[in-house]
């Protein structure tokens, strides 16, 4: 990945179009970097999702498990009523 | 289903919707920018500002979790805080990586370490901290408040950026607003504005799915704990 510093470049005040900077080339192909934007952007919203999904499912094994304790507690305390 | 589930799921269908028509708008109706903003490759654009953002929204809701958490610590006031850091990660993630896709047509670089970029990068890595801390640090008080501090100190830093470009120069534009360039055709303002719109609903799901993940996970870690204080755990 290609980095400038600061120094090389010229404007100071801030610009209201597009200014290249010094030494830098745009010989990368428009199309597949739009390309490959939207796949990464895609990506990330998906994983983020699948993530939250994840996390949502050991939630619910967790709970799952609280409640099968919670049963048999119940059961052993009516077991000791009777 | 519950009433609050059914709001939910409308907002699921709405924002996929809203998402769909909006990408439809931007390849098939926005015409291409000028060849120095990038000609075809400034369609990243459309989400790349509205990403930004969507990233300001996420913080301001991390801010005000935050410091309500400071001031009267709750499971709630953490939870949203915590939800607003991680979709700010994800957003300022969507932002800093279609930012340089879209710089390298524009300005023949991918990166350059100028003031609006630098700012964004440290208020993302000060998110990616409260992330952090929250999800390996355990479950104390005392964690739970220095990231708290941190989720302020990362929304402060917000302002910074927007205003950086007008104070410090560089070379990133000011398209939109005040002394800004502008955009040359009626529809690519129309596909901005559905930007904005489509980011903030699915900025919304996003939090408020997190939120309550985060709300449930400290009501059921809570439940364990006096489960596991009665011995019920144990046996499992």
């Amino acid at each position: 990945m290609t980095t400038h510093s600061i120094s090389l470049q010229t404007p100071t005040k801030t610009p209201s179009e597009f200014v290249p900077v010094e030494g830098g080339s745009d010989s990368t192909s428009a199309e597949s970097l739009l390309v490959i934007a939207y796949i990464a952007m895609w990506f990330l919203f998906f994983g983020f999702l699948a993530m939250t999904y994840r996390r949502q499912k050991s939630l619910t094994d967790k709970v799952n498990q609280l409640e099968q304790a919670l049963k048999r507690a119940d059961s052993r305390g009516e077991g000791s009523a009777n | 289903m519950e009433r609050r589930d059914l709001l939910f799921n409308a907002l699921i269908a709405v924002t996929a919707i809203f998402f769909a028509y909006l990408i439809y708008f931007i390849f098939l109706q926005t015409p291409p920018a000028q060849i120095e903003a990038g000609g075809i490759a400034q369609k990243i654009f459309y989400f790349h500002v509205p990403a930004a953002y969507a990233m300001y929204l996420s913080g301001a809701v991390c801010f005000v979790a935050s410091a309500a958490y400071l001031v009267t610590p709750n499971d709630k006031r953490d939870a949203w805080a915590r939800a607003g850091a991680e979709v700010a990660v994800a957003f300022g993630a969507v932002m800093l990586i279609s930012g340089p896709l879209w710089a390298k047509k524009a300005w023949g670089v991918y990166w350059a370490w100028e003031p609006r970029l630098v700012t964004t990068l440290l208020s993302v890595l000060i998110y990616i901290a409260v992330v952090v801390l929250r999800a390996f640090a355990g479950e104390g008080e005392a964690e739970r408040k220095f990231a708290a501090a941190l989720g302020v100190l990362g929304t402060v830093n917000l302002p910074i950026i927007h205003y950086s470009v007008q104070k410090w120069g560089g070379v990133h534009p000011a398209v939109i607003g005040k002394g800004g360039g502008g955009l040359k055709h009626p529809d690519m303002r129309t596909a901005l504005f559905m930007g904005f719109a489509a980011m903030t609903l699915l900025a919304i799901l996003l939090l408020l799915s997190r939120a309550q993940l985060a709300i449930a996970k400290a009501r059921l870690g809570r439940a364990e704990e006096h489960a596991a204080s009665l011995g019920l755990l144990d046996e499992a």
